[in-house]
């Protein structure tokens, strides 16, 4: 994958996206596309993110480092930094944009999609990391830890310790 | 707009005083993007520089804007405590840590995974990741579905979902949503309005 590719990409997820992990699903396609094995890249990106503090949606530049090293880390950063300076024009249109039905029906649409697009790449994630018993069972410790608002960090140490203890 | 054409006169703080606000957030808060959004809301109400009216306008307004929310505003935030600058040292402030961390780590974790004694545990790592995009969109989902008429909400989403698993292509499926939405906007416009706020937009 090419750095235009990389930052058109990440652009792309960016800009349909509304934060989160919700930039994941297009993500996923673009990467599949690309030929790389996109579940254990975003996987193993996911895994780093989410140890690390700020936002969720910095699993991006994990993906770009490993697909480009730091130079695709930078064209990652650089392509997330883009679709939010859209907030200033927004704010000037927001007033009128919200009285429109159309607008209100369609961001709502858009939110839905993403959702529902989340809970299969989600499950397309699952499906690649629990495929033994270790796997499922972390992915179970996974769902609960989070649901139950523990800390990330305690989940990747818990994995590591589980992980070292197994082999 | 009234606070913030004066915040552009008059600064509510230096642009140094907001790069080691949000530094400081950048470096502490693990958790997601909740984590962040309270230790900026406990910046901004400590000193002074939003009430809670205008924090929560502006956290709408960055919710609706494409790309990770937060930093659509930290651009707000720090534009409304000191213009152009205040937005670049609020991004720099929250960016710079968070990212050196990353990749820092990113860097460590693809030296690790070289060694076959660490396959193992970085499987388990792998498989908790996929739990917590599960555990992830369960939340999106509950959030999302909060204020709307359940089950027709719930109706499309599946009508979604089954969009996207046979067509396998997000960005076409993304392209439905919005087209079904302005055919049919009485359908998709569910959202209870919010009652005006009197925040940053209000004449």
């Amino acid at each position: 994958m090419s750095l235009e590719h990389l930052f058109a990409t990440v652009l792309m997820a960016n800009l349909i996206g509304f934060g989160g992990l919700s930039s994941l699903p297009v993500m996923r396609g673009e990467l599949e596309t690309a030929g790389l094995q996109a579940d254990s890249l975003l996987l193993h990106s996911l895994a780093v993110a989410n140890i690390t503090p700020g936002p969720n949606g910095l699993y991006l530049v994990v993906v770009g480092y490993f697909v480009a090293d730091i130079q695709g880390a930078l064209v990652a950063i650089l392509a997330l930094l883009l679709p939010p300076v859209l907030v200033l024009p927004l704010e000037k249109a927001r007033s009128r944009l919200l009285h429109l039905k159309r607008f209100r029906a369609a961001m709502f649409a858009l939110s839905l999609s993403v959702v529902a697009l989340l809970a299969i790449s989600s499950g397309s994630l699952v499906l690649h990391s629990a495929t033994d018993t270790l796997g499922f069972a972390m992915v179970c410790a996974g769902t609960v830890l989070l649901l139950c608002r523990a800390p990330p960090i305690l989940g990747f140490v818990l994995a590591l310790t589980v992980g070292w203890l197994v082999s | 707009m009234q606070r913030m054409s004066k915040s552009h006169r008059v600064p509510l703080a230096p642009w140094t005083e907001v790069f080691t606000a949000f530094a400081r957030i950048g470096l502490t808060s693990f958790g997601g993007g909740s984590a962040t959004v309270s230790a900026m809301r406990q910046l901004c109400l400590r000193k002074r520089w939003l009430t809670e009216a205008e924090f929560i306008s502006q956290l709408v307004l960055s919710r609706l804007t494409p790309g990770i929310s937060i930093l659509a505003q930290v651009i707000l935030i720090g534009r409304t405590v000191c213009g152009v600058r205040g937005m670049a040292a609020g991004l720099a402030g929250l960016m710079i840590p968070s990212l050196t961390i990353t990749i820092v780590l990113a860097w460590g974790y693809e030296l690790i995974s070289a060694y076959p004694r660490a396959q193992v545990p970085l499987h388990a790592v792998a498989g908790m990741a996929a739990g917590f995009a599960i555990s992830l969109a369960i939340q999106l989902f509950r959030d999302i579905m909060r204020p709307v008429p359940f089950l027709r909400a719930t109706l499309i989403f599946l009508l979604f979902a089954a969009l996207g698993v046979w067509l396998n292509k997000p960005l076409l499926v993304m392209g439905i949503a919005i087209a079904l939405a302005l055919i049919f906007p009485d359908v998709f416009d569910m959202v209870p309005q919010p009652p005006k706020t009197g925040g940053t937009n209000e004449p």
